[in-house]
């Protein structure tokens, strides 16, 4: 039921009149029909209070969701690209990327389980997300800038721990071992690995596009909507 | 409120309205925003605008007009929704004390236990080669570990020789003192930065003396009830181990949880206004800028540099 709301002047009821915005100051204005009083309507501060509690909430769930994607993408690029190309050089003996090029005959035989197919698979999948993602919801942020942050990051990560033991070889060389050997020893399939990741991000980006498209001919066609009612309602009084 | 000139719609067969606010002997008294610019319009004066002779008040900055008679407001019970939500969300800072306290209690005691395995092994093994010379029997291999039972008088008189053979106490610190102490910065950090913007009203001095509570709380428990563990007389390698390392965790933990408080609390606001400058879209930053207004920055507008697609 609407709340109670009466002329100032001649006490007509005008809780049932639509308070449409008015041509001139974009006021939500109700005219009296019996005395021809204007006066402007407010938003009820309790409503408004939980609309501007929704959008602040709204606002915070938002962060959470780019948060956790972000870690999520991330976390699992450093895990699909150490594990591509952990494959690539303990099942295949080879490079990743030179792996597709390469005669399958001519591979390793005695290689088990097509993980390294898996793990390439799932690195584009990743990718395809990760560039949708950058496209649409990170769009307010430098293209660039995200895309080398998302492929940097476990790209960097990775690195640390041959370059850790690169420095414990090189300088130490007594006491526990820095970093990791293997990961040392696999530097250029990390990096082939990493550098696929970065091509299938850019192949997300035509997705994003795509998608941003049809959203904004939706929105578009959703406030022509509003407009002709508006126009409408103008219309009518 | 007087009758009003026609609107648009009906002016065709009457005389058109005049152009012009007509004056009225009052002014704004009080604060009042403007509701385009925020432009306090306190002093300005009320006039009657020309289309619908509302009574009326012009912002200077931006010209926007701002309408005296409103709609009023719905009784009582915008003041009991506003009650009921302050009240859940000083129980939801509640629950944020109770949340702070439990990770660092915990990983408080973790830094101790973690650090004590390797001096407690030799404590035990120390004690066990004194029962050997004492009674002469061959040195028992197995039996020795963290919860070997120690003579209190014998540690009382070895504690000082035991911890010189090793080294002393920093040399006890390892990977696995830096595995607790890791966490713990994280956490410290993360709700440091969470007090400093759910706080938003207070200084930030006070905010800092309010997070305080929780560590502080959970740092005097441990200190209090492992000082304790040494005065029973169930004393065992690992209380033994503890107790030593005691005067040397405590206050780097300590230090350690001061020093990220300071950081996070007074860098936290910061930190919260890069992530959602970072994670929402122009559009959505304006339902939190009270972030910056609060700080008395200016809100952050859309990229400038973006060029807007047609």
């Amino acid at each position: 039921m609407p709340t109670h709301h009466a002329c100032h002047s001649c006490g007509y009821p005008l809780s049932r009149l639509r308070a449409a915005p008015d041509p001139h100051y974009n006021l939500p204005i109700v005219t009296c029909p019996e005395c021809s009083t204007s006066v402007v309507r407010r938003r009820d501060p309790g409503a408004q209070g939980f609309r501007t509690a929704w959008k602040t909430a709204r606002a915070i769930i938002y962060i959470a969701i780019q948060t956790a994607m972000a870690t999520l993408l991330t976390v699992a690029a450093i895990g699909l690209v150490a594990n591509t190309a952990y494959s690539a050089r303990n099942d295949y003996n080879a490079n990743p990327a030179a792996l597709f090029f390469t005669n399958p005959q001519l591979l390793r035989q005695d290689q088990v389980g097509p993980d390294l197919a898996i793990f390439t698979v799932l690195l584009l999948f990743l990718g395809l997300i990760t560039g949708a993602w950058i496209r649409s919801a990170l769009n307010h942020l430098n293209t660039r800038l995200v895309y080398g942050a998302f492929v940097l990051v476990p790209l960097v990560f990775l690195l640390q721990y041959g370059l850790r033991y690169w420095i414990w070889e090189q300088f130490i060389k007594t006491g526990d071992v820095w970093g990791d050997r293997d990961m040392f020893l696999g530097t250029p399939e990390i990096l082939t690995a990493s550098a696929m990741h970065a091509l299938f991000i850019t192949a997300g980006f035509p997705l994003a596009n795509s998608a941003r498209t049809l959203w904004a001919a939706q929105q578009r066609a959703r406030w022509s909507r509003r407009r002709r009612a508006r126009r409408r309602l103008r219309d009518d009084r | 409120m007087t009758d009003a000139t026609p609107t648009d719609s009906t002016a065709g067969a009457q005389p058109a309205p005049p152009q012009v606010d007509t004056p009225t002997p009052h002014t704004i008294r009080t604060d009042r925003p403007c509701a385009r610019c925020g432009f306090n319009l306190f002093g300005q004066p009320i006039v009657r605008e020309p289309h619908y002779n509302l009574t009326a008040a012009r912002c200077p900055e931006c010209g926007q007009l701002a309408a005296l008679q409103e709609y009023p407001a719905l009784g009582k019970w915008a003041d009991r929704w506003a009650k009921l939500l302050a009240a859940l969300y000083v129980l939801f800072l509640v629950g944020a004390l109770f949340a702070h306290f439990g990770p660092t209690l915990g990983l408080t005691i973790g830094v101790l236990e973690n650090s004590n395995n390797e001096l407690a092994y030799v404590i035990a093994r120390d004690y066990q080669a004194h029962l050997h010379s004492l009674a002469q029997g061959p040195m028992p291999n197995n039996g020795i570990g963290s919860w070997t039972p120690i003579d209190q008088d014998w540690w009382a008189t070895n504690r000082a020789r035991i911890l010189e053979s090793v080294g002393g106490r920093y040399a006890m610190i390892d990977n696995a003192t830096y595995a607790m102490w890791f966490p713990l910065t994280l956490i410290t950090f993360a709700f440091a930065v969470f007090w400093s913007t759910a706080l938003l009203n207070t200084r930030r001095p006070f905010a800092f003396a309010f997070a305080l509570v929780p560590p502080a709380i959970a740092v005097t428990i441990v200190t209090i009830v492992t000082a304790n563990s040494i005065q029973n007389s169930n004393l065992n390698a690992s209380n033994a181990a503890t107790s030593a390392m005691l005067p040397l965790l405590i206050p780097l933990t300590s230090a350690i949880i001061l020093i990220t408080l300071v950081l996070g609390v007074f860098f936290g606001r910061k930190f919260t206004r890069l992530i959602v400058r970072l994670a929402l879209p122009p559009r959505m930053r304006s339902a939190l800028s009270v972030l910056w207004t609060r700080d008395n920055l200016t809100p952050p507008t859309a990229n400038k540099h973006r060029v807007p697609k047609p």
